[in-house]
């Protein structure tokens, strides 16, 4: 095999284009994602955790539902990762599908279970948490894209699906803490339709700020 | 690759000189010209500086490396599907003149028909055939570059022998150097 040197023009260019080192990437990513999961916590210190008209166990169930669901997709994610790599992308996809069906299977659940009698929230309600959901969701998510942006090669539509998954499980935490409401209907279209919403966004995202492009 | 994300510059030639030959080979059988080829390796190379920092220490640079590699030719072949300018060597390629038969058994004549055979093969099986026989990477590595099983892969890389064992009639592939894992 013939063995070739650095062209110079590669040189200029390298020179043209400073990269930041791993330990710096590092320190900006993590800079970036807490700045872009700000919004989550600040939404709870300013509203207030509300338990309304749900049994303390339901709502209790209710978050810890939402709160597995995130931190098993972010352990999915971190961990899954190879070499430079995301994820495979059956993986990704997988995380993607199964895990808002977990969670929407948990919460049912729990509402079978541990709800005694919740008043039907009015639909305007459901409408309220599912934009400020899906807004402070896509908030969040264009921070850890940008955070990452240009990081995946191999499947970024299912890298961002994926991370939109993630970030709307994060924000449903948030939200069961302050949402008073627990019936079906303002479960599944406030709070488990805006993580389908967010998975699709970060899906249609990803091309832009995920996948590798020309420099 | 590790030293460098660390940051010492130094460092890119040691991965230029180790990757440069088989990551050019590959992006020229993808694109089947070589101008291009040199070309989407010097953007490879680029966005690996770009993303020194992504890189995990202790893991390995190759698939990383095509990975980048793939994207980029993917992403340039989509620009040129849009733009409509299909006039590459790609598509002389899968119009071969069966009346060169003759020249064809020669061996120099040999290479090229391959890589003609090659490039009129389906993409996933000829990207499968390429870093698999050619690039002799292993299925796993294979399958991160790709974003597909390795079972899959497995499949891919049978058939993509198949069909040129019977594009190129009776001439036997010899096998890989190194046996595909």
């Amino acid at each position: 095999m013939t063995q070739r040197s650095v062209p110079e023009r590669l040189r200029r260019d390298l020179a043209r284009h400073p990269a930041l080192t791993r330990p710096r990437l590092l320190a900006r990513r993590a800079a970036w994602v807490t700045v872009a999961l700000l919004p989550l916590p600040a939404t709870v210190l300013l509203r207030g955790v509300c338990i309304g008209e749900r049994p303390l166990a339901y709502a209790a169930a209710l978050v810890g539902c939402a709160l597995t669901a995130t931190l098993f997709a972010t352990w999915r994610l971190v961990a899954g990762r190879r070499g430079g790599l995301w994820p495979s992308p059956r993986s990704l996809r997988g995380l993607a599908l199964a895990v808002p069906a977990a969670l929407a299977v948990g919460q049912l659940t729990a509402m079978l279970l541990l709800r005694s009698t919740v008043a039907p929230a009015p639909p305007a309600e459901a409408t309220l948490c599912f934009v400020s959901s899906v807004v402070c969701g896509v908030l969040s998510l264009a921070g850890i894209a940008l955070a990452f942006r240009r990081s995946d090669p191999v499947s970024p539509v299912a890298t961002g699906a994926a991370l939109g998954v993630v970030v709307g499980c994060a924000v449903d935490v948030a939200q069961m803490l302050q949402c008073p409401f627990g019936d079906v209907r303002h479960l599944v279209m406030g709070h488990l339709a805006p993580i389908l919403v967010l998975g699709g966004i970060g899906a249609a995202l990803a091309g832009r700020l995920l996948a590798v492009r020309r420099a | 690759m590790e030293a460098y994300g660390r940051g010492e510059d130094l460092a890119f030639d040691r991965v230029y000189t180790e990757l440069a030959s088989a990551l050019l080979r590959y992006l020229h059988r993808l694109t089947g010209q070589q101008a291009t080829a040199e070309d989407l390796l010097h953007q490879t190379f680029l966005q690996m500086h770009l993303a020194r920092g992504s890189f995990h220490p202790g893991a390995d640079v190759e698939p990383w490396a095509f990975a980048i590699a793939r994207r980029l030719y993917l992403n340039l072949a989509r620009r040129l599907r849009r733009e409509t300018v299909g006039t590459s060597d790609r598509e002389g390629g899968a119009g071969v003149d069966r009346a060169d038969a003759q020249q064809l058994w020669e061996a120099q004549a040999m290479s090229a028909r391959l890589h003609r055979e090659l490039l009129a093969l389906p993409e996933a099986l000829r990207e499968t055939f390429v870093l698999v026989f050619e690039q002799e990477l292993s299925f796993e590595q294979a399958a991160q570059v790709l974003g597909a099983s390795p079972a899959t892969l497995r499949v891919r890389y049978h058939r993509a022998r198949e069909r040129l064992r019977e594009a190129l009639d009776s001439v036997e592939l010899s096998a890989p150097t190194r046996r595909p894992r």
